[in-house]
């Protein structure tokens, strides 16, 4: 830590410490309003007429708009992340509010607004729909991804060994502490609409206001307070989002919607069902990999959620070399809440899958899960390597990080000492996992066939210093309580030569700072600090023209950068952008199964993590830490559940189970670093690894722990009567 | 609608007596934040589940959804705000900031007092009693390494303090 007087990493950390930061709910203006959502009680239905008049009579209510209303208001959603056509999808009209039809419990039907959040609740209660149960439809199609490479067929007629297993994956969600909430103020004197979100977006969060409710965007102003967790649902395209917008502009108040628990566990994603083919030789080289993969992403919706479908497809067949791959993708619309994006966006699954079937090959052939992944794994020579979809694996070193996280957790050992069961009865088990997450905003990708190229879109940042020496960094991207602001400030620093504590960074304000994404896709360090890199040596550069000159007035430059996207040596065609860096990471996992309760306790996690180069290795670990405390989640208790009704059954933490303190081991954590090509800084992304691998590797090492005892693992999570079932499929009572 | 019933009351803030007239059926959480302004507890999930309401009455730990205003009526109330300052933070915060115990801190009224109560009653606790004291709290974003690390690291500095 060099050149910085702070005692602690988090710049502001005591307003956060000391309790006195404001996040969303803590902004109160004069004159406020509170608004509810009344939502749809049916799955799919004709919704005949909204009953508001006693809404309308709750003490405090002070407006009530039903989809009928709304519709006269605002247009459509736009697609978030660009066109869905992009990436094989249709197009639909996401619209705010139902109008005439439901397509989700939980979907919005009227909003109330109110002098209390007590009385907008109330409101809402007191609204009720006259709904006509529409039958049962066949799922709709979204989209249909068909990736392929070399020759499936051939290879699978000539393969000595195969295998053929289904994985279902359940619907989780992200879940932050803190739910999504936005507060409005139209000011009627000045014309401008002034949005407090708790965001990640909140670029994209202005156009897509913009484009709904018909304003220009310079009428629009959006600023994001403190974030308390974010991990994917807080990006654009929410309906709540023009809804409180509207209400403001339509009561000449302020308007605050906060989100409650039940709400904020409505969305969720990562569902998909895998059929997995793969053909092998006898020394567990696997020849070819073959997925049908069936996702249903809940109702359409406008926000980037369903997208994460895409992603899954896109990165099989993970780190490995394949020579013959299939991959097949149906994407479905289905009466669920919409999907909403998640910490990992489907890469996550990916991986589970992968390393699942990794594990399979090895049980089949008789070797260790560690040999077999050693010899199907991408080595240095072959990266960059183009995927079956058209992604470029940009950097890394497999091989390596396998090799480093069999030592970190001294697996050899581990594997020789294990009794299973241990004298208390448990059944014990390793588990491995290589992981390879995609980052830095891409997605579309394979040959342009004719199409327009696209490349990652760029983050931007202006450097100012002021005559009394002070530095201020206005950064494009935004920070959901990571601490990327520590980061970019230590940069800015580093340029200028000057103290870490001189630097002030504004983040999230569309009026004060450059344009760009926000916090998305692991880029706030690799992408955003790579911007203020170059502001800052700009900056120096005029400092060092102008030395010896007073100043009176402050010096600034403004930077965008985008990553490149590489190609390939050997490609003669063109390709669409992929994303422009992919970290990496091996993980073990060590666990306990108690067969007579079907209790899972993950007892040690060991990871190796490249993200290119560290900036900030606190922050970094931070990052990874917390990917893998979900991963964990994910794979032993995390799952949405809806009732044969359509609703809900996991609205709260009683039902829907993040891992707490106690249920996690100390993680093991080291680093291996292959600078990313294709950034200036070398870095790549924090955030999303960490998840994919982590579930993987827990699923494998209870899978471990059953083998000889129980059916093979091929979902998560691994819940308690879930792993009862696997037990019992091979007969044995505990 | 009958109309709710209204509660006088009166208690110690953070060191300063206050009253308002609030709604007998509210939850202490709501009369805190938005009778009193109070921005050291938060509403997570009104359920009791996440610990994020957390503050100090009468010296105890107390998860604030699940009181009712009665609960604190005459009560000594302390919140986040109340324990420590930039310049002399509680042992407890020093060494969250020090160990980059959280991230986007939303988590901290409850992690912080039940560490702080912790701390009380086991001056020296192992890493396990550490994670069970934390363990009715949620956090999304750590996976609580770091706060393990930072009550370690509290431990260290109240021993010091006090010996």
């Amino acid at each position: 830590m060099s050149g910085t007087t702070q005692p602690w990493p988090k710049t502001d950390g005591f307003a956060y410490a000391g309790g006195t930061a404001s996040f969303v709910d803590d902004l109160r203006p004069d004159g406020l309003l509170h608004m509810a959502v009344a939502r749809s009680t049916r799955a799919h239905a004709r919704l005949a007429k909204v009953n508001t008049a006693e809404a309308e009579r709750v003490a405090g209510v002070v407006r009530v708009l039903d989809g009928r209303e709304a519709s006269t208001h605002l247009k459509p959603i736009p697609y978030a992340m660009g066109d869905p056509e992009l990436i094989g999808a249709r197009r639909g009209h996401p619209f705010a509010v139902a109008v005439d039809q439901v397509h989700y419990p939980g979907e919005p039907i009227a909003v109330v607004v109110a002098e209390s959040p007590r009385a907008a609740r109330a409101g809402a209660a007191a609204v009720s729909g006259d709904y006509r149960d529409l039958p049962d439809d066949e799922p709709e199609v979204l989209a249909e991804n068909h990736f392929r490479a070399g020759d499936p067929e051939a290879a699978f007629a000539s393969a000595p060994h195969e295998l053929e297993v289904t994985f279902p994956i359940a619907r989780s969600t992200g879940a932050p502490l803190e739910p999504r909430g936005y507060l409005a103020s139209w000011d009627e004197d000045t014309h401008k609409l002034t949005v407090h979100a708790s965001h990640q977006q909140p670029f994209a969060l202005r156009a897509t206001l913009a484009e709904v409710l018909g304003m220009p965007e310079t009428a629009i102003r959006v600023v994001v307070p403190p974030v308390g967790g974010a991990f994917g649902i807080k990006m654009a395209g929410q309906p709540e989002e023009p809804l409180v917008c509207l209400m403001s502009l339509l009561c000449r108040r302020p308007v605050k919607w906060i989100e409650t628990r039940a709400e904020t566990m409505l969305g969720g994603a990562r569902e998909q069902v895998h059929h997995v083919r793969a053909g092998f030789d006898a020394d567990g080289q696997v020849v070819v990999f073959r997925d049908d993969i069936t996702i249903p992403v809940g109702a359409e919706g406008a926000t980037p959620g369903w997208r994460q479908a895409y992603v899954t497809a896109a990165t099989l067949p993970t780190a490995y070399a394949v020579p013959n791959v299939e991959i097949r993708s149906r994407v479905l619309a289905t009466h669920q809440p919409p999907w909403q994006s998640c910490r990992g966006y489907g890469k996550e699954t990916a991986v589970l899958v992968m390393e699942r079937t990794m594990d399979l090959v090895a049980r089949h052939v008789g070797l260790d899960p560690a040999e077999v992944r050693r010899r199907n794994l991408l080595t240095t020579e072959s990266l960059p390597h183009r995927m079956p979809s058209g992604y470029l694996v940009d950097s890394g070193d497999f091989p390596a990080l396998l090799t480093k996280v069999l030592h970190a957790a001294d697996y050899e050992q581990q594997r020789a000492s294990i009794v299973s069961p241990s004298e208390d009865g448990l059944l014990h088990g390793l588990g491995i996992a290589v992981e390879v997450t995609p980052e830095g905003g891409g997605h579309a990708s394979g040959p342009l066939n004719g199409r327009q190229p696209t490349a990652a879109v760029p983050e931007a940042a202006t450097v100012r210093i002021e005559p009394d020496g002070r530095v201020v960094v206005l950064s494009s991207v935004t920070n959901p309580g990571g601490g990327n602001e520590t980061s970019l400030a230590r940069l800015a620093a580093a340029e200028l030569g000057v103290d870490r504590g001189r630097v002030t960074v504004i983040q999230g304000d569309t009026d004060l700072c450059p344009p760009g994404t926000g916090n998305a896709s692991s880029r706030g360090t690799a992408v955003g600090g790579a911007a203020v890199v170059l502001a800052a040596r700009d900056l120096a550069q005029k400092l060092r023209e102008t030395e010896g000159a007073e100043r009176t007035e402050a010096l600034s430059c403004t930077r965008t950068y985008r990553p490149e996207t590489l190609r390939s040596p050997q490609e003669t065609v063109a390709y669409r952008h992929s994303y422009p860096y992919f970290s990496s990471g091996a993980y073990v996992a060590r666990v306990s199964v108690d067969p007579a309760t079907g209790v899972v306790r993950v007892l040690g996690l060991t990871a190796v993590h490249d993200c290119g180069r560290v900036i900030d290795e606190v922050l970094v670990e931070g990052q990874l830490q917390g990917a893998i405390a979900m991963g964990i989640g994910l794979a032993v208790s995390e799952s949405s559940q809806f009732g044969a009704d359509g609703a809900l059954r996991t609205s709260s933490f009683k039902e829907y189970l993040i891992p707490r303190a106690n249920d996690l081991p100390s993680f093991t954590i080291e680093h291996h670093e292959t600078p990313a090509p294709g950034t200036l800084l070398g870095a790549k992304g924090a955030g999303e690894a960490g998840v994919g691998g982590a579930m993987a590797a827990v699923a494998n090492a209870v899978d471990d722990a059953l083998a000889g005892q129980g059916a093979a693992v091929t979902t998560v999570p691994l819940t308690p009567p879930t792993v009862l079932d696997l037990l019992e499929t091979r007969g044995r009572q505990p | 609608m009958t109309e709710l019933p209204e509660l006088p009351l009166t208690l110690v803030l953070n060191g300063k007596e206050v009253s308002a007239t609030v709604d007998a059926d509210a939850t202490v959480v709501d009369v805190l934040r938005e009778e009193f302004g109070v921005t050291g507890v938060r509403a997570g999930c009104r359920n009791g589940d996440c610990g994020t309401c957390t503050a100090l009455v009468d010296g105890r730990s107390v998860k604030t959804c699940l009181q009712l205003p009665g609960r604190i009526h005459g009560a000594d109330v302390q919140t986040l705000e109340s324990i420590g300052t930039p310049d002399h933070p509680h042992p407890v915060q020093r060494a969250f900031l020090e160990c980059y115990s959280f991230q986007c801190g939303f988590c901290l009224p409850g992690m912080t007092f039940a560490a702080i109560t912790l701390l009380e009653h086991t001056p020296d606790p192992t890493d396990a009693q550490i994670r069970d004291a934390l363990s009715g709290n949620l956090c999304r974003c750590t996976g609580y390494e770091n706060f393990v690390r930072g009550v370690r690291r509290a431990s260290r500095l109240m021993r010091e303090t006090a010996g």
